[in-house]
C-alpha cells in the first residue's frame, strides 16, 4: 500500500538495539540502573564476575548499606544473615573503592537501611561513611531506620553538598542541629518529635525548594499537639500527609507553587484497654502564599484561611464532612474556583446556597 | 474523519503492524511527542517504526495497556496492589530471550515504570545467586586470566567463585 515508514527517533537514541544475549552487552547506563537496585554486599560481589563488572561495580551510581535488623526483631533462623562488616569481600570493596573509582565521579545516592547493632562494627562503618563522603561528591542521602547516632557518624554536615535528604523512621527525640545550604529537597517520613519542625526546616535548609512531610507526630502518649509553621522563602512545593497531631498550621511562603495536603484518616489509641478513635480534623490552617498555583486537598476540611487570588488549579477530593463551622472555607473555596482554570472534585459536596 | 483517534498503528523493527491505544502510547515520552507532532487519522499514510522487535513490542504494549488507566487517573490502593501482582506475573519471562530486550526497549522508549520494573527484576535475579549461577543466567563470560582469578580469590576470601 506504499506506506511511508518513518523512524521514531529520539534526541538520545539512534543506536541499534541488539542486546545479543548477554548482560555484558547492554549499555553501561542500563547496567548501572540495575546495580542501583542492589545492596552493597551484592554490588561488591559482582566484582569477580568479569572485567566489565569489576569496573561497573566500582562506578556504581548509588550505594545502599543494609544490615538485617537486630536479631531480636526476627527470631526465625532464616533471617539470620551474615553482616556486611564481617564479609571480607564487602570489607575489601569498601577499602579499595577510592583507588578504583575516579574521585570526580559523583555518587548519586547513599542510603542506609538499618545498621549493624554490634559495637565493634560501628567504627568500621563510620570509617567507610566518612571515606565516601570525603572522597566523593554525594548528591542524595537516604536514612532509614537509623538511631540518632547516625548524625555523629556522618561527617560535619556543613561540608556536604547534598541536594536531597530523605529521613524515614529515624528515631529522634530532639531534632539534630545542622545546616545544609545546598539542600533542595527534603523528605521526612514517620517521625515523632515535640520540637518545632517548621522552624528547624527553615533554619537548617535555607535553600530548600521541595518539602515532603508524612506522618509527623508527637509521641503517642503526649497530649500536646504539634505546631507547624513553615516560613522557608525558597520553598516551591510542599506536601503534608497524614500528620495527625497538627494543631495550628501556618504556611507563610512567598514562592510556594504547589501545596498538597492529605488528612490523617484517624488516630487509634489504646487507652485503658479501650480503643479510642481520635480525629484532629479541626486544625486551623493559615496559608499565605501569593504565588500558589496548585492546591490539592484530600480528606476532611479543616478551618482554612486563605486568600485565593492566584489559583490556577484546585483539586479537592472527598470532602466527607462539611459542617457549618467550615462554611467559611466553603465560600472561600468557591471563590477560588471562580478563578481557577481547572477544577476537580470527587464529591458533589461543595454546594453553596445563597 | 474524526481527528481524535483512539488507537494508532506502529511497525516493529521486524515490519509487523501493531495497534496501540493513544492513552497507552502516552506512557512513552517519545511516542507522546510523536502523537503531539503528527495528526493520526485514518487517512494518514505514515506508519511510524519502533526499533523494537515484534516479540518485545507485544510485551511492551501489553504493559502499556495495563498501566495506562492508572497513569491517566489516580487509582485506589487496592488497584495498586492488584497491579503490583500483575507486574510480578508479567515479569516472569526468559532472561536472555525477552528481559534484555525489554530493558533496551524501556530505556529507548523512556518508559520509567517498565524500566524500573525490568531493572528490579534483573537485580532480584542476582541476589542470592552464586557467582557461577549469575554468569550462567546472564551469559557473562569470565574473562579473567588464571592469575587474576587467583588474586581475586585472595582478595575475596569466603566468596564462592563457582
Amino acid at each position: 500500500m506504499g506506506l511511508k515508514r518513518r523512524k521514531l527517533s529520539t534526541k538520545k537514541t539512534k543506536k541499534k538495539l541488539k542486546p545479543r544475549n548477554s548482560l555484558s552487552n547492554l549499555p553501561d547506563e542500563i547496567l548501572h540502573h540495575i546495580l542501583s537496585f542492589l545492596k552493597l554486599r551484592d554490588i561488591a560481589r559482582l566484582r569477580v564476575l568479569s572485567k566489565k563488572f569489576q569496573t561497573l561495580s566500582a562506578t556504581a551510581p548509588s550505594f545502599c548499606f543494609s544490615e538485617r535488623r537486630p536479631s531480636f526483631w526476627f527470631s526465625k533462623p532464616r533471617f539470620r544473615h551474615r553482616r556486611n562488616c564481617s564479609c571480607a569481600h564487602v570489607f575489601n570493596f569498601m577499602n579499595t573503592l577510592p583507588q578504583h573509582r575516579s574521585h570526580s565521579l559523583k555518587i548519586k545516592r547513599i542510603s542506609f537501611k538499618s545498621f549493624c547493632d554490634k559495637g565493634e562494627h560501628s567504627s568500621l562503618h563510620d570509617h567507610w561513611i566518612n571515606n565516601l563522603f570525603q572522597t566523593f561528591h554525594v548528591e542524595q542521602l537516604s536514612l532509614n531506620y537509623q538511631l540518632p547516632s547516625i548524625f555523629t557518624s556522618l561527617p560535619k554536615f556543613q561540608s556536604l553538598k547534598l541536594l536531597k535528604l530523605e529521613m524515614n523512621r529515624v528515631i529522634m527525640v530532639k531534632l539534630p542541629e545542622m545546616k545544609l545550604t545546598s539542600l533542595e529537597t527534603l523528605h521526612i517520613m514517620f517521625f515523632a518529635t515535640e520540637d518545632p519542625v517548621g522552624e528547624w526546616v527553615s533554619q537548617s535548609f535555607p535553600a530548600l525548594k521541595s518539602l515532603f512531610l508524612s506522618e509527623i507526630n508527637v509521641s503517642w502518649l503526649s497530649k500536646k499537639l504539634l505546631d507547624l509553621e513553615i516560613r522557608s522563602s525558597c520553598l516551591e512545593a510542599l506536601s503534608i500527609q497524614k500528620c495527625c497531631s497538627l494543631k495550628p498550621v501556618r504556611i507563610i511562603t512567598e514562592n510556594l507553587r504547589t501545596l498538597s495536603y492529605v488528612t490523617c484518616p484517624c488516630v487509634r489509641c489504646h487507652h485503658n484497654d479501650d480503643i479510642v478513635d481520635f480525629r484532629y480534623d479541626d486544625s486551623v490552617f493559615e496559608i499565605s502564599a501569593p504565588n500558589l498555583r496548585r492546591l490539592s486537598w484530600q480528606g476532611y476540611a479543616p478551618r482554612l484561611c486563605y486568600d485565593a487570588r492566584t489559583f490556577q488549579s484546585l483539586q479537592v477530593a472527598s470532602f466527607t464532612k462539611l459542617s457549618l463551622q467550615n462554611l467559611n472555607l466553603t465560600i472561600q473555596l468557591f471563590e477560588a474556583t471562580r478563578r481557577a482554570t481547572s477544577l476537580h472534585t470527587d464529591t458533589g459536596m461543595i454546594k453553596v446556597s445563597s | 474523519m474524526s481527528s481524535s483517534v483512539e488507537a494508532i498503528t506502529v511497525l516493529s523493527s521486524d515490519g509487523d503492524e501493531f495497534k496501540i491505544t493513544v492513552s497507552a502510547a502516552k506512557l512513552s515520552k517519545p511516542l507522546n511527542w510523536m502523537l503531539e507532532d503528527v495528526c493520526f487519522s485514518d487517512d494518514c499514510d505514515e506508519v511510524p517504526t519502533i526499533e523494537v522487535n515484534s516479540k518485545t513490542l507485544v510485551k511492551v504494549i501489553e504493559y502499556c495497556e495495563k498501566h495506562a488507566p492508572r497513569a491517566n487517573s489516580g487509582a485506589s490502593d487496592s488497584d495498586a496492589e492488584e497491579l503490583k501482582k500483575w507486574d510480578i506475573e508479567f515479569m516472569k519471562m526468559d532472561v536472555k530471550d525477552i528481559l534484555f530486550h525489554i530493558l533496551m526497549a524501556a530505556n529507548y522508549l523512556h518508559m520509567e515504570g517498565l524500566y524500573d520494573l525490568a531493572c528490579q527484576t534483573a537485580a532480584d535475579l542476582m541476589k542470592g545467586m552464586t557467582v557461577s549461577q549469575i554468569r550462567k543466567i546472564f551469559h557473562i563470560k569470565n574473562d579473567f586470566s588464571s592469575e587474576e582469578q587467583e588474586q581475586l580469590r585472595r582478595q575475596h576470601p569466603g566468596c564462592s567463585f563457582d
